[in-house]
């Protein structure tokens, strides 16, 4: 197994954000973690990543707390910013001095592919510096992809070319898991299915049964949280 | 004269229990053992110096 | 080392308009400094004198600024890059201590260099071994024992108050780090520095040079226009300014390490 959460809590002081859930994260898969804002996805994602430790419950990433096996994640979160003097140039080199797992010519093709300008992200557009880290996460040859809400404030075509990258650079023994509110673009990508609602794990199902079930992950999204 | 000191030692009283609040508080509103550690280190020097004076006046 | 090498370079290119703005400040202060034409060399020198200190003491302050900018980096979550990569948290806190008390230490030097052309305008020419304590053990003493000390305090701070960003505890824990700072270093001893700062073996130089310059009596021997500056030799200050910023940049580095958010 990949990554696991045994039954875990996160409490923020008296603010429940995930309560008693337990997932586990084989290798190879690609999950698409759906909720309503404030259910608990980001706290989730922030677990896994190391950002946030349990109130209680267990997280582990290849058997160790994430925190120590930090190189073989990537983490892409919703609200991180990127410093506004760095170019993609910069970014480069930043990401080769501070990782051992990133490699510079996929970088190079996923700025190609990402379209992304070669200016400094302070003069990018939101979307442009999205599109940047995606790129900086992306080169990186990890076990787990964390990825929080990759296609917020993106464009309809801009959202395009991010999945179709996410689908080039996965490998079979790397896991994605990805928060998403754009689920239409997206569901075609997922083969499993995380719900929640309200800090709690309401549904985990593979996408393949669902499609065989003649229901979209949309509409099953609408169904169990509507 | 005799209130004087009296009213010193309420202040102090007053001081020592909002310190004490604060650490309480702090205690609790970190994961980080580091922080806790240093937040006593600094609360429990500040009433320290709040007792100091205290122990002299009795 | 690589990651050392690519965190000062992200530090050179992050504040270099910091260091920049700091270091060509020293043109102003020597602009400053000889607009002075005050009558009598004495006043004349000790408002300049006033002037480099108050120029170091504001060097320490913008330098503080500059390392406590990791405080915005950390509320805009720019620092997630850094903090994500295996690249142990002790290099993070010593690449941004290094880059700024290297900055510092520039600055520094200029100012020894204004003082001793201060001096040489007042009429007492240093000899070559006084120029270099001026120049050189000043600065590097004054970065040592109270810049150093002060950046890794600021570290320490931004990065004690983050550890309860997610709880809106920030001002607290400032207020009670701000408070029990000065009252931990009087109950252990380390404000004792100050009684051996080397401004007190040179206060008896410049005393001497104001009354020869006044016609008055003098403790000093030798020829009025030479003026040795005491030799900085404070051992006991520099080791513990170093081991308290060792202590400082370890607490810091854990706050790193333990960080959340």
């Amino acid at each position: 197994m990949l990554a696991m959460l045994d039954d875990v809590t996160k409490l923020y002081g008296k603010n429940c954000g995930l309560s008693n859930l337990t997932l586990d994260i084989p290798e190879g898969q690609v999950i698409g973690l759906l909720g309503v804002n404030g259910s608990g996805k980001t706290t989730l994602l922030k677990l896994l990543a190391g950002l946030l430790l349990p109130t209680r419950g267990q997280v582990s990433v290849l058997g160790e707390p994430p925190r120590r096996v930090r190189s073989k994640l990537v983490f892409l979160g919703e609200t991180d910013a990127i410093y506004r003097w760095m170019g993609p140039t910069d970014a480069g080199y930043l990401m080769s001095g501070l990782y051992p797992d990133f490699c510079p010519q996929r970088y190079l093709a996923l700025l190609d592919s990402l379209q992304v300008p070669t200016r400094r992200a302070g003069a990018m557009s939101k979307g442009e510096r999205v599109r940047l880290r995606l790129a900086m996460a992306l080169a990186r040859e990890a076990a787990l992809y964390i990825l929080d809400e990759p296609l917020g404030g993106i464009d309809l075509a801009a959202r395009e070319r991010i999945l179709q990258s996410i689908v080039g650079q996965w490998r079979a023994d790397a896991s994605i898991i990805l928060s998403t509110h754009a689920i239409a673009e997206a569901e075609g990508l997922f083969d499993r299915v995380v719900l929640l609602k309200q800090g709690s794990l309401v549904l985990d199902a593979l996408a393949e049964e669902l499609r065989e079930r003649g229901e979209s992950v949309k509409s099953t999204f609408l169904e169990v949280l509507g | 004269m005799i209130l004087a000191p009296a009213l010193l030692s309420i202040m102090q009283i007053l001081l020592l229990v909002v310190l004490g609040y604060a650490e309480y508080r702090l205690w609790r509103g970190t994961s980080s053992p580091t922080a806790r550690i240093l937040s006593l280190l600094f609360s429990g020097t500040i009433a320290w110096a709040i007792i100091r004076p205290f122990m002299f006046t009795l | 080392m690589k990651g050392l090498h690519t965190l000062l370079w992200r530090e050179y290119r992050s504040s270099r308009g910091w260091a920049i703005g700091l270091i060509g400040s020293l043109g102003l202060w020597t602009w400053i400094v000889s607009m002075i034409n005050n009558e009598g060399v004495e006043n004349r020198l000790a408002l300049r004198s006033l002037i480099i200190t108050v120029a170091f003491a504001i060097g320490v302050i913008v330098l503080s600024f500059m390392v406590g900018r990791l405080h915005t980096e950390i509320k805009h979550d720019e620092h997630r890059t850094l903090l994500l990569s295996p690249i142990p948290g002790y290099l993070h806190i010593v690449s941004r201590l290094v880059f700024a008390v290297g900055v510092g230490l520039i600055y520094a030097i200029g100012l020894g260099t204004l003082t001793w052309w201060v001096f040489s305008q007042a009429g007492a020419h240093l000899g070559a071994s006084s120029i270099m304590q001026l120049v050189a053990a000043f600065p590097a003493f004054g970065i040592v024992t109270l810049l150093m000390p002060t950046l890794a305090w600021v570290l320490l701070l931004v990065l004690f108050a983050n550890a309860y960003r997610l709880s809106h505890l920030t001002w607290i824990a400032v207020i009670v780090m701000c408070a029990g700072t000065p009252v931990s270093l009087l109950y252990r001893g380390i404000n004792g520095l100050d009684h051996h700062l080397p401004v007190w073996t040179t206060a008896p130089g410049i005393t001497d040079l104001f009354n020869r310059l006044a016609g008055m009596p003098t403790q000093g021997e030798g020829s009025m226009l030479t003026m040795a500056v005491p030799g900085v030799v404070h051992y006991g200050d520099i080791v513990g300014a170093v081991l308290l910023t060792g202590l400082l940049v370890f607490l810091a580095a854990r706050l790193w390490e333990e960080m959340e958010g």
